[in-house]
């Protein structure tokens, strides 16, 4: 960092952190924290469908599926426009079929359903997972994606001891202070607190 | 048997297993690779050199000529599209039916079928003599006097491929983000920035693996309908004309169900390689390889069966020109390759019948070999034979491939080589994540076989780090 750059920011206090060393553990964690009224985030190091499941059991419904639906209905009218409007710009008999034989034409509507149904899906999963974001989350640890499973409290200083206390009984390694000292993009994630 | 191999996983360790799938990427390449690179890229460059003689010279230099107009380039067209077949066939249908050895192949034959559907492109291209014109067949409003015709399957080719292609890029890409993370927080530099903006910033929190689970599931439900098209127009170049061994009715499921035998094959071809030369044998193990082999014996089946019904059509039909058409393709100037063809397709697989051959290496990758052997001759045959021995005797001709066809024919092998040895080095060849979701599945299944005293926690295996001999 130059001298010229101005100065950092003072870091914002974020919540609590802790990792397990097993799903078990996490999920009981989760049903502590769901007792004591703590909301929470947990990192997976894999997408595992009854965890998530057991996890956020609220969000069962994904908006990911009206994107796609749209994506898919959008695709299929704009591939009708297109052939029978350039059939009927460019009319040219052949085998003696009509200008606007759709037979043919549905090959050309499925593929175009099916690809903007993919781009929207895709569209859909970036916007509600805020996707792309290059600053990490803060309490995000690299084992975190690997063999651990993260569970972080967003939670006030008022509320510190509490989720201490709770990530410590449901058995949590490293538990730690978040702090969002405002690095870079891609800077590797503190949790240690500011000197 | 499957279920032991299946509960071997649960004694996995999740940072080894990430260790040994990330080091291909994160070790130098070894000296095979690097000959095997150098290999590849001079075959692609004899490629490219034959390429500049045809558009310098002109399509004279190959072997086309009435009444033959396509050969060896549509022949490699059809056969590497057929071999992308297989990649959204595993990766896509495969999850949809949770199958459990998924993981040791969606991967690599994702790559595969970008690499080939990108091979598979030029094709086209290269045949059209004039390249820079291949922008003739987009439909967009022009006055070139050229009628976009939307009846016209090669126009519907076009879109199939191309979507195709996309959706499979989506599919591959955004299936690499939690692989892409990890790669991110093992590197440091240009490596770390690279790696982080291909991750686009994934963290595997729940607001992100809640919309991602359902973006996966929707996708692959997306692609798997597209696997069957892709073939299904391909035929349509051929049964929509009129001509006798092409107008036939059975093409879209025989070619849709041959590429995908091919495409299994290809698997194997590169797999095989791949876990050896990278030490993976505990992630492909020869359980996976094995159930690979069934599904090759069930498709090449529906194959055999494909062209037994072609030859029992041809008869029934008591049509003159479909008989001949049949009779000239088996007895006819290119009886070699047909029956060559007929070997490698039909029988050599039923070798696979004994539990032996399935599981032995070498013997599947000389079989994977001869079944794309095989499978590229089926193509040549089914093009060639019905263009040379067409309805009137008077205009039948014979062709004979040329060198420059050859040269352009090897290029594309080398081509696809060069960019799969080149995907090895960059991603995990593997998915690294899902391979953990199944070590977490087997160790929960486990758990659950413990406590209900079906299993005693004494017969658990020592949690050694996997090697498992092939």
């Amino acid at each position: 960092m130059t001298p010229a750059n101005p100065p950092m920011p003072p870091p914002a206090y974020r919540g609590v952190v802790g990792g397990f060393q097993n799903e078990e553990e996490l999920r009981g964690a989760s049903v502590l924290a769901d007792a004591a009224g703590l909301r929470y985030e947990a990192f997976l190091p894999a997408g595992d469908e009854d965890l998530l499941r057991a996890l956020r059991f609220r969000t069962e419904k994904s908006g990911v599926r009206f994107w796609t639906l749209f994506g898919g209905i959008g695709g299929g009218v704009a591939a009708m426009a297109l052939t029978i409007w350039t059939m009927r710009n460019w009319p040219m008999v052949v085998g003696g079929k009509p200008i606007v034989s759709w037979p043919p034409f549905i090959q050309v509507i499925f593929e175009w359903t099916v690809l903007l149904a993919s781009f929207l899906c895709m569209a859909g999963f970036l916007i509600l997972s805020g996707l792309p974001n290059l600053y990490l989350h803060p309490a995000y640890r690299p084992e975190f994606n690997v063999d651990r499973f993260g569970l972080f409290f967003p939670c006030s200083r008022g509320e510190e001891a509490l989720a201490r206390a709770l990530l410590a009984r449901a058995g949590a390694e490293k538990i730690e202070t978040v702090w969002d000292r405002g690095l870079g993009r891609l800077a590797p994630p503190s949790v240690e607190p500011p000197s | 048997m499957a279920q032991a191999s299946e509960l071997r996983e649960a004694d996995y360790d999740l940072r080894q297993t990430s260790d040994d799938l990330i080091r291909p990427v994160e070790t130098g390449p070894t000296l095979r690779y690097l000959v095997s690179v150098i290999f590849a890229g001079l075959v692609t460059l004899i490629g490219v050199v034959c390429w500049g003689r045809q558009l310098y010279v002109g399509m004279g230099v190959t072997g086309l000529m009435w009444p033959v107009m396509w050969a060896v380039y549509i022949t490699n067209f059809v056969f590497w599209i057929g071999i992308a077949h297989s990649g959204t066939l595993i990766s896509a249908i495969l999850y949809l039916f949770r199958a459990k050895f998924r993981p040791a192949f969606s991967r690599s034959s994702e790559a595969m079928t970008i690499f080939a559907v990108a091979t598979a492109g030029l094709f086209p291209i290269l045949h059209l003599g004039r390249a820079w014109r291949f922008y003739w067949v987009l439909p967009y409003p022009n006055e070139r006097r050229i009628w976009p015709n939307f009846r016209s399957p090669l126009v519907l080719d076009v879109f199939a491929i191309s979507t195709y292609l996309t959706v499979s890029l989506i599919f591959w890409y955004l299936g690499m983000l939690p692989d892409m993370a990890e790669l991110r927080d093992r590197s440091r530099g240009w490596k770390r920035t690279l790696y982080g903006v291909a991750s686009l910033g994934w963290t595997g929190s729940l607001r992100q693996l809640s919309p991602y689970m359902k973006l996966y599931i929707l996708l692959a439900g997306l692609a798997t309908p597209l696997v069957l098209s892709v073939h299904t127009t391909v035929s349509w170049d051929f049964s929509l004309s009129l001509l006798p061994g092409w107008h036939e009715e059975i093409f879209p499921p025989y070619f849709v169900a041959g590429a995908i035998f091919s495409g299994l094959a290809m698997v194997l071809t590169l797999v095989i390689p791949l876990r050896s030369w990278f030490r993976l044998k505990a992630y492909i193990t020869i359980d996976h390889l094995e159930r690979l082999c069934q599904l090759i014996l069930l498709t090449s089946s529906i194959v055999t069966f494909s062209y037994a019904t072609e030859y029992f059509i041809a008869w029934y039909s008591g049509n003159t020109y479909e008989h001949s058409a049949y009779w000239m393709r088996a007895f006819g100037h290119y009886w070699k390759p047909f029956w060559f063809m007929i070997a490698c397709n039909c029988f050599v697989p039923l070798l696979f019948f004994s539990r032996r051959v399935r599981r032995n290496i070498k013997g599947m990758f000389i079989i994977s070999i001869l079944i794309n052997v095989g499978m590229w001759l089926e193509r040549f045959i089914i093009i060639v034979t019905t263009l040379a021995y067409s309805f009137d005797p008077g205009s039948w001709g014979i062709y004979h491939v040329q060198w420059i066809e050859i040269g352009i024919t090897a290029g594309s092998f080398g081509w696809f080589m060069l960019q799969f040895l080149g995907f090895v080095k960059i991603a995990p060849s593997l998915p690294v994540a899902e391979v953990r979701k199944d070590i977490l599945e087997a160790r929960r299944q486990k758990k659950a076989l413990i406590a209900a005293g079906l299993l005693t926690a004494a017969a658990e295996p020592p949690a050694a780090p996997p090697e498992v001999p092939a």
